[in-house]
This record gives C-alpha cells, structure tokens and sequence, in this order.
C-alpha cells in the first residue's frame, strides 16, 4: 500500500509539524509506504493553461520541473493525503500550485459521472484522497467549503474513496489520530 | 474622481490576455466605462510573481473602489496564482485598521458545460471577500467557457447574446452601487448549445488539437506506468 502526502503548509506552520508527524505515525502502525513532498522547498511553476498536458505530450505536462516526479508518484499510489492550512474555504497556494498542474493524470475527452459531465479516466489505478486541512478555529461556512471541494477533487479525479479532516489549533491530538485512522482503515477495506 | 467610481478589473487567468476571462472581464468594464465609471486592468499572473508586482497588486486594490476578478475555474477551485494574489491582499489587509468598503465582483468560467462545476470557487471567493472586509456585489458563472475563448465578445454576438445580456445587466446593477441581480446570473449562465452537442464538438476539439501537435494517436497514454 502505497501513499504519497502533499503538504502544502508553509514551513512556519508548527500545528502542520505536528499533525504531519501524527499522520506518519498512523501510517506507520497499518504499514503504509509512504512518500511525502515538502511542495513549498520545490521546484514546481504555475500551470500555464496550454492544455499541452491532454493534446501536445498527452499525460505530461510540457514544463519540465519537480512536478512530474508529484504527478508519477502520485499515479503509482493507492492513497493521495493533501496538507493544507484552509485558506478562505480551499487550499493553500502552495497546494493549489501542483494540483493544478497534474490534470494529465485524467483524459481531456468528457465523460458523464451521475448525469454531470466530467473528464474520462486516464489510468485504471485509482487513488483514494485524504485532505487534511488545518484551520485556526471553528468556521462552519469554511469547514463545509473545504469538504465540499474535497469531494468535488474526488469526483473529478477519480478517486473511489474521499475523506476531509479538519483539525483545529490546539485540537487534542488523540482525536485527529482516531479520525485519520479511521478513514485509512477505510480506504484499505476497498483496497 | 470619487474613488468608488474606480473600477480594478483582475484577470486571473494565467493565459492573460487571450483568455475567456479577459474577454468577458472587458466586455463588463467597457460597460462600466460607458456608465460613466472609471476602469483599469491588470493580469494577476504577470504581477505575483516578483515583489514589485505584488506591491503594484495590492496598492491598486486599495486605490479601488470596486474589484472584479475574473478567472477560469481550475480543479473545481481558484487557479493557484490567484489563490496566491488572495493571500497577499489578505496579509496586507489584516494590518489596517480603518478600512474602507470596497466592492468586489467575480466573473468565473469552467470548461464544464454546467455552471454548478463553479460553485466551491464562488463560496471560497464569498469567505474571502467577509475576511478581507470587501462587500460582495455578486458572481457571475459561466459553463461552456471554451466555446467562448479569447477575443471581443461582440464579434460573436449571436452565440453569446445571453453573455452579452447578463454583463449589460450586471454592469448596471453595479454602477449604481447595486448587487449583481439574479436575472443578470441568469442570462450569464443560460447553456449556449445542448450539452450534448457541446461535449460531441469537445472531444472532436481535442482530437483535433492533439492532431496538430502530433500526438493525435498518443492522446491516450499512460507515460508514468
């Protein structure tokens, strides 16, 4: 079982440190591989918008930098985890800046998903997605944003399980712990 | 010059100005202009990147009296560069106290011949618009946004005369200080083609494209395995 954790938080961010180390933990205990990118240190430009990911070298994208080596190890996982402080109800910047740029990993051609059209799958494997996103403090709005986008990224990219964790500063550990564990448990029954 | 006559229009699509952004971004400040308000223009991409440009970024946003970001919907959400550009002026404007109601706007596309691909990018936009301490005048969504492309609007007035419509009617809500109304979302948003006519023209498109390129009988493969 192979995962790979996009951590998207900025290197000041001492909560992501530390929600960072409870998920290793856990992924340890169920004997996860996992691959973990610190995407803030990398090398990774913004996408242009060409489309050269779909027409031009279809399934990669035409910049050559860290993100083909995001995108491949991301296509060789089981379980995608995103790390992300919750910026306005999304994603960080940070975050955002490789996802936008790893849409090869799906077909340019439309396709219908319960009666809403989408794009087609580029490989069989499929990947599950966590996101873990990190808020201040309790926001509703906000938190049911961050889900809603979560589940909307699964739709899209074809991932037969999604989960959003939101853990709040100074949120007692053993509680994240139990929920991460919980949806790995989850994602490793549909394995 | 009152400054809520000033109109900021941010083009946040990285493909700037030959973007389906910029188009209808144009179309709605010309109409402003006519209506008597004064406006400029930047594309968000050409100023994050270096720290002069974010600096020119955020000294326009508070020259405004009213913003309208327009940019195309990317994985269901902001494109990253303008995710970026909403950090600085939120970083900016935590440190001022008296802060002035400024108006803010969007204009959001999706490939996605339905509209409803939009709507997690326009709560995110909403959050930020409460946090920052603008006043949210109103989004306008568009699906089928590869049909319209770059260019002026009025050259291709008989496909998009709904488009058209909605921004003439957005334009005048916003001028007299008003929200975008719901009858000017409507027109915006109104399906130009069947949806099964816009996917069938899709998916020849891309072909068509990949052809150019080459990569017609390679569209489909799968480079990491």
């Amino acid at each position: 079982m192979k995962a790979i954790i996009l951590d998207g938080t900025k290197s000041d961010n001492n909560e992501s440190t530390k929600i960072f180390d409870l998920m290793l933990e856990e992924l340890k205990k169920l004997n996860w591989e996992v691959i973990s990118i610190v995407l803030e240190d990398k090398n990774i430009g913004y996408c242009t918008g060409c489309f050269g990911c779909w027409v031009q070298t279809p399934g990669e994208c035409v910049i050559k930098d860290y993100e083909e080596e995001v995108v491949r190890n991301m296509v060789h996982s089981d379980l995608i985890i995103y790390l992300t402080p919750i910026m306005f109800g999304g994603y960080s910047s940070i975050l955002k800046k490789a996802l936008d740029r790893q849409i090869g990993r799906v077909l340019p051609y439309f396709t219908k998903v319960d009666g809403e059209v989408h794009h087609s799958k580029r490989y069989e494997k499929e990947q599950s997605l966590i996101s873990i996103g990190l808020l201040g403090k309790h926001d509703t709005e906000k938190e049911e944003i961050f889900k809603m986008l979560v589940a909307r990224n699964a739709i899209n990219m074809w991932a037969p399980f999604q989960r959003a964790i939101i853990s709040l500063k100074g949120e007692n550990e053993s509680g994240f712990s139990n929920n991460f564990n919980k949806a790995l448990m989850e994602v490793e029954a549909i394995l | 010059m009152n400054k809520n006559d000033n109109v900021l229009l941010l083009v946040g699509s990285p493909k700037g100005s030959s973007s389906t952004s910029n188009s209808l971004g144009d179309y709605l400040i010309s109409c402003l202009e006519q209506l008597g308000l004064t406006a400029t223009k930047e594309y968000i991409y050409k100023l994050i990147k270096k720290e002069e440009g974010q600096k020119k970024l955020l000294a326009k946003v508070e020259e405004a009296g009213m913003i309208i970001l327009a940019f195309p919907l990317y994985v269901d959400c902001l494109p990253a560069g303008v995710i970026k550009a909403l950090e600085f002026i939120a970083d900016h404007r935590k440190s001022k106290r008296d802060r002035e109601k400024q108006g803010f706007a969007i204009i959001i596309n999706c490939g996605f011949p339905e509209t409803q691909h939009n709507n997690t990018a326009i709560a995110i936009c909403k959050v930020f618009s409460r946090e920052v301490g603008f006043e949210w005048m109103g989004a306008l969504s568009l699906g089928m946004g590869g049909a319209v492309g770059g260019g002026s609007l009025e050259e291709r007035r008989g496909m998009v005369r709904n488009v058209i419509k909605g921004l003439d009617l957005a334009a005048q809500a916003l001028a007299e200080g008003k929200d975008i109304t719901d009858e000017a979302t409507e027109f915006f948003g109104k399906k130009f083609i069947p949806i099964s006519l816009y996917t069938k023209m899709g998916n020849m498109g891309w072909n068509k494209q990949a052809k150019k390129y080459g990569a017609r009988k390679k569209i489909k493969d799968q480079p990491y395995l």
